[in-house]
């Protein structure tokens, strides 16, 4: 998802969803997410935040999941639509900003997924979501700590999408601050026909949640939203190794609705 | 060190795309803050006039005239000048640019002859030899009067000097103000020493909306910090050097991998 103050590049979204197809572990992260769904709610409905081109969504779909995607970026959604419609999968697709009070209610479970959103505004999410999620509803949310820091010399890739089916590339690097990861992805694809060359680009920074606000927001001391509990916090990059950007580990935090 | 002169080029109509990265990692207004306040607290002459050699684009030209300097660039590349040429009326700083290569001595002669003295001279971020530098610290003290100073930006390593052959490479995405138009530099920097090359190729799309691609290279000297010592060899005689300032204002991304700022300053005696 991108920042609330930034917009993706036309036409970029296409290989923004290549990339993250080829790197970000899906399969085993959905396999996790399921596994903490399954053992605590008894609903089979989710609302997905920023949902995206829906690379969750749809394998939240094929296992039983009724998913509602919701997401402000058009661009995003219509390559979410055409892979709905390839899947022939149940996800239902909302165009609204996650700011705005949500149109949806009576919610058992929500997840706000690479969302790269700072600690503060999730937070400001979750008192949106307050008032859709019925007692006992699961919040699911993930943020990204860093494991080398400032200093560290920048890391560059090369990616082809031959084998996806595009003649493209992707050349992008990644460096680390203290506050967080600056990431430029750049694509280079050429025009069937003509052979003339396009140029797109996705830059972000990432943010990073510090250590100790983590252990604080653990112990629950200064996460500043009442009305929830934390069920876990867990390390997915342990089962998925390239499940967040370098230099980062992505944590998947529980939250539970009080009663 | 081997080569101790070099040129700074720069290929035909890229210099809008710099800019743009430019404007994104100088930081100028944290950067002047620091210099600034490095010529108020050493300056003992009494004015606020400045003069800056590889003025550029002119972006800190400008802010160092809103915070109250009188300011004369002087830079050689023609593009630049016409940039900054257009941010000065547009920002109507008390700014003076004058087109010339600060290299080229007996040119800056006939320029400045009858100009009135300076109170300081700055050279922030020009990617000269260390011989060059000496070689304009000479020329331009004749052009700062008694109590002034001669204030130049140099570059040290933040960590062990890198090995030879070390190199760095990333590639960085700016836009232009308006945000409707980016630029792609992918960045090559090999580290020899105290010697820094750096290839950058940038890739953007011109004004007919064609994809271009254009390479630009420079050198960096790296000049280690040394106590006592004045990496320029500036005649002792004319100059008092003063204290060097490392620059931590500014977020180290405006500069490659494993180098930060320092600022040195002579005064004129």
């Amino acid at each position: 998802m991108l920042p609330p103050d930034q917009k993706y590049q036309s036409g970029v979204v296409k290989y923004v969803d290549l990339l993250r197809e080829r790197y970000f572990m899906y399969d085993e992260l959905v396999d996790f997410i399921v596994e903490i769904l399954s053992s605590r709610i008894t609903s089979n409905t989710i609302v997905s935040l920023g949902c995206g081109t829906c690379s969750i969504e749809t394998r939240l779909a094929k296992r039983g999941f009724r998913v509602t995607g919701i997401d402000r970026d058009e661009q995003s959604l219509e390559i979410a639509r055409q892979r709905i419609q390839k899947q022939k999968a149940k996800v239902d697709l909302i165009c609204h900003d996650i700011f705005d009070p949500l149109p949806v209610n009576s919610t058992s479970a929500v997840l706000l997924l690479f969302s790269a959103l700072p600690i503060e505004m999730i937070k400001t999410v979750i008192c949106n979501i307050n008032d859709i999620l019925v007692s006992g509803a699961i919040f699911i949310f993930d943020v990204f700590e860093l494991i080398s820091g400032e200093g560290e010399s920048p890391l560059t890739f090369l990616d082809d999408f031959l084998s996806m089916g595009e003649d493209a590339i992707c050349v992008s690097s990644y460096m680390a601050h203290n506050t967080g990861v600056d990431g430029a992805e750049v694509y280079l694809s050429r025009k069937s026909g003509t052979g003339e060359i396009d140029l797109k680009v996705d830059y972000t920074t990432i943010p990073i949640v510090q250590t100790t606000v983590l252990s604080e927001l653990e112990s629950q001391f200064s996460f500043g939203v009442s009305g929830f509990q934390i069920e876990g916090i867990w390390t997915t990059t342990k089962f998925c190794p390239t499940a967040a950007p370098p230099f980062c580990i992505q944590k998947i935090v529980c939250l539970k609705k009080l009663s | 060190m081997g080569q101790e002169h070099w040129e700074v080029t720069y290929p035909q109509g890229i210099m809008r795309y710099i800019e743009y990265f430019r404007l994104k990692n100088n930081q100028v207004e944290k950067y002047d803050t620091a210099l600034a306040k490095y010529i108020k607290t050493h300056c003992r002459s009494s004015g606020f006039r400045i003069c800056s050699l590889g003025c550029g684009t002119g972006e800190r030209e400008i802010d160092l005239a809103n915070r109250g300097f009188e300011v004369v660039g002087i830079e050689c590349h023609e593009e630049s000048v016409a940039i900054a040429n257009q941010s000065v009326v547009t920002s109507k700083a008390n700014v003076d640019l004058i087109t010339c290569d600060i290299l080229e001595f007996d040119e800056i002669d006939k320029i400045l002859h009858n100009k009135k003295l300076f109170d300081a001279v700055i050279m922030i971020a020009v990617p000269l030899s260390i011989v060059d530098h000496a070689r304009v610290v000479r020329h331009f003290a004749k052009y700062i009067t008694t109590g002034g100073m001669f204030v130049t930006g140099l570059w040290g390593y933040t960590r062990d000097i890198p090995r030879e052959g070390d190199y760095a490479s990333y590639i960085e995405v700016a836009t232009s103000p308006t945000k409707d138009d980016f630029a792609v530099r992918l960045n090559y920097y090999e580290y020899t020493g105290n010697i820094i090359k750096w290839d950058a190729v940038y890739l953007y799309r011109d004004l007919n909306g064609h994809v271009r691609m254009e390479r630009d290279d420079d050198i960096l000297e790296v000049t280690p910090e040394q106590d006592g010592t004045d990496p320029l060899d500036t005649d002792e005689e004319l100059f008092e050097q003063l204290p060097t300032y490392r620059v931590t204002e500014c977020h180290p991304k405006m500069l490659p991998p494993y180098v930060y700022e320092y600022l040195i300053g002579w005064r004129k005696k």
